[in-house]
């Protein structure tokens, strides 16, 4: 057998050895670019564009009406441009966005969450719109968007994100409990509040069985704080000064707030701390265990699939009155990557996902509240719907502070303390403006 | 070097051929060529992020500004900051709490069905089930019992005439949940391993320990755990280093709360990386954790060696 026609297994190794080499050096070359990063060269106009587009709030409905009809029609409408969705989920999407941020790709479109857009803004990972909405249809219409909405969106006097539905909470309450009380007419201020929760309140021993008011459910650490918000709002307060540069919460709209909330859960003891927990999907108020709370949209969604003979008794208003008319609301929107090479065909889908009959369409899958005012009088919006969405006109988004998250933490510990009795209220809001205020002054 | 050199130049090229055949033909160039790729996945995915991250806890970085160097302020931060320091306190509780009684359950379990028990593959099994189960799936498990309204646990408890408790969302009973929780998860591999151990124990030795008119328990307690140092030893440390970097079930159960009684060290790491973009402290408290789990390691190797000795 001649040398070279032979293959020893010593040189078989060898060949395989460096074919082992090869290959990981050849998996540490870049990866192919994808849409939006890591390509040093844009497509030409005239090339086929692929569009991404990171999904986060879905249901089945939704995900149907994106794959089958609104993003084939935009391709329709927009030929060689196609359209690929990543359908994610917020347990991870943080992680997610931040890893593909850092690693220069990301999708030319994403969904965001109520406290996202100062982030975006402040880290420039999101294209200011201005320029491109200047160019929108005259049918798709930013005023059509409510003011709090609007004003969410805008950072820096730019706009960096458009709205896709709301989180807006206002008061909801058991007709058949308030009957059962004697209470004809729903609560219209504090102290109304105060005596309905209490009439309501039913107990077996010590023991509470149902909650005149459920205030929080015990989970997740925004819970208290999240509860919280709308009646500092009602109160007049706000977390941080209009300048960002300090905290607000030692001052007596925040203090008397929580003094409420306090003489509530701690005094008059309508709810345990913490309060009930979901019964499965269904909450405390859709559940019949409690009788009043402050929620969103969803109460109706989940009574209507898991408990539709619950639906009847429930009941929104708008928000109460104290020193003023106000609730909180939660906005998640678009954002166009920074690192889009198409920033146009990124606006063109972007105005079409939040377009009137999109959206429409998008809420009533998943029985979310829209943010246009003209969606009020949409087929899908029920009584209730509708109620939650005049709320939007008193609502009151969060501050536009990029740290956010992390101010947020010194409250929600605090807000525990105080419902814990380790804290007065006044000590506690204290505590948390110091606590926030030191944050505030660190170069972070 | 020079000469070498002058002197491989001045051979004739067949030598040179020849040598270098030796060379690329040797087992220690296969060898090498071989570990080339692990090698470099290594560098790549262990050694270098390991350094990367010792390199970040000296800066200010969030992922968006410049990388700017700040010393040892991050360091500063987390023994001087309430809450990092409740985080390495938590920590210490956790996993104190968690290592010698899930040891010693393990070693009990594992001696139970060591012997000639009727159906011990059945037992074996299912205290194996918690390792082959989903940390999240588990965890949500965990959730449904603990549930103050609706859990087994207040069920259980209420047979025993004792009151509903608040359990995971109860400051001080917080920690302990997670703890049983560690335990049940943790015990089926540590019996494993020493399963393992017990078995390579002469059964001689048992033998003579009966004749001498040893208990079933002085057997345990005086020949047994001496002979099994070694593999408690190594359980010991691995247990540690297991519940020092626990995350799945904090995630699940706690996320830290309530008022911070179950965040530790992971959980702060995780919060200042991800939820506050503060890679330089998240690096830093990363590097405190390591450097606290040399020295749970240092000092478990001490007392159990010393004890051997």
């Amino acid at each position: 057998m001649s040398q070279s026609a032979s293959v020893t297994r010593r040189s078989f190794l060898r060949i395989s050895g460096a074919a082992a080499a090869g290959l990981a050096l050849a998996a540490c070359a870049p990866a192919a670019p994808s849409p939006a990063g890591g390509a040093e060269s844009a497509q030409p106009a005239a090339e086929p564009v692929q569009l991404s587009l990171s999904v986060v709030d879905y249901v089945d409905e939704t995900r149907t009406l994106l794959s089958d009809t609104v993003l084939p029609a935009f391709s329709e409408a927009h030929p060689g441009t196609t359209v690929s969705v990543n359908y994610t989920n917020w347990e991870r999407y943080n992680e997610e966005m931040t890893t593909a941020f850092a690693g220069g790709v990301t999708p030319d479109i994403f969904q965001g969450g109520a406290v996202w857009s100062p982030q975006m803004a402040q880290r420039g990972w999101c294209l200011p719109l201005d320029d491109l909405l200047a160019n929108a249809a005259e049918s798709w219409n930013w005023d059509d968007f409510f003011p709090a909405l609007q004003d969410d969106s805008t950072i820096n006097g730019q706009i960096v994100s458009i709205p896709y539905r709301i989180d807006i909470r206002s008061f909801w309450y058991r007709k058949d409990h308030l009957a059962e009380a004697g209470i004809s007419q729903p609560p219209a201020n504090w102290e109304e509040l105060e005596a309905m929760a209490v009439a309501c309140t039913q107990r077996e021993g010590d023991q509470i069985t149902r909650e005149g008011y459920h205030y929080s459910s015990p989970g997740g650490w925004q819970n208290d704080l999240q509860a919280y918000m709308p009646f500092m709002e009602m109160a007049g307060g706000q977390f941080l000064s209009d300048d960002l540069s300090h905290c607000t919460l030692a001052e007596e709209p925040a203090v008397e707030a929580l003094e409420f909330i306090h003489k509530l859960i701690v005094d008059l003891k309508v709810q345990p701390y913490p309060g009930f927990e979901a019964q499965g999907d269904l909450g405390p108020v859709e559940a019949g265990i409690a009788s009043a709370t402050i929620g969103a949209a969803q109460i109706e969604r989940n009574a209507r699939t898991y408990a539709p003979d619950q639906l009847e008794h429930l009941w929104p208003t708008l928000p109460l009155t104290h020193k003023v008319q106000a609730t909180h609301v939660w906005v998640n929107k678009y954002f166009i990557s920074k690192l889009t090479k198409n920033p146009e065909m990124s606006w063109q889908l972007m105005e079409t996902l939040t377009s009137a009959d999109v959206l429409s369409d998008y809420c009533e899958g998943a029985a979310f509240t829209p943010p246009r005012r003209s969606l009020g009088e949409a087929e899908f919006m029920t009584e209730r719907a509708r109620i939650l969405l005049d709320s939007t006109e008193y609502a009151v988004p969060f501050p536009k502070h990029h740290r956010l998250i992390e101010l947020f933490r010194p409250l929600a510990t605090n807000l525990e303390k105080c419902y814990r009795q380790e804290l007065s209220p006044a000590d506690a809001m204290a505590a948390t403006a110091a606590e926030v205020d030191a944050l505030l002054q660190e170069n972070a | 070097m020079s000469t070498s050199a002058a002197g491989l130049q001045g051979r004739p090229a067949a030598q040179r051929r020849s040598r270098l055949d030796r060379i690329v033909n040797s087992d220690t160039f296969v060898a090498y060529t071989f570990l080339i790729l692990p090698l470099l996945l290594f560098f790549a995915i262990k050694f270098y992020p390991v350094v990367y991250n010792v390199v970040l806890s000296f800066t200010n970085y969030d992922l968006f500004s410049p990388i700017q160097f700040v010393g040892l302020k991050n360091f500063r931060a987390v023994f001087t900051e309430e809450v990092t320091l409740k985080a390495i306190r938590n920590t210490i509780y956790y996993t104190v709490g968690t290592v010698p009684l899930g040891t010693a359950l393990a070693l009990i379990v594992a001696s139970l069905l060591n012997q000639r028990i009727r159906g011990r593959i059945v037992f074996r099994t299912l205290y194996y089930l918690p390792v082959v189960t989903s940390v999240v799936v588990s965890s949500m498990v965990w959730k449904w019992i603990f549930s103050p309204q609706s859990g087994l646990l207040n069920h259980l408890i209420g047979y025993l005439g004792i009151p509903p408790q608040q359990w995971i969302y109860d400051p001080t009973l917080a920690m302990p949940s997670l703890i049983l929780v560690s335990l049940w998860a943790g015990l089926g591999g540590n019996m494993v391993i020493f399963l393992a151990g017990l078995q390579d124990i002469p059964a001689e030795l048992y033998e003579a320990a009966e004749i001498d008119g040893a208990h079933a328990w002085q057997s345990f307690l005086f020949l047994t755990v001496p002979l099994l140092r070694p593999v408690i030893l190594f359980v010991v440390v691995t247990y540690s280093i297991a519940i020092f970097r626990s995350f799945g079930a904090i995630f699940i159960l706690t996320q830290g709360g309530p008022m911070l009684t179950t965040n530790t060290l992971v959980w702060e790491v995780y919060m200042n990386a991800f939820g506050y973009l503060k890679l330089g402290k998240g690096a830093a408290i990363s590097v405190v954790l390591v450097a606290l789990i040399l020295v749970i390691t240092v000092v478990n190797f001490r007392v159990l060696r010393e004890d051997e000795e």
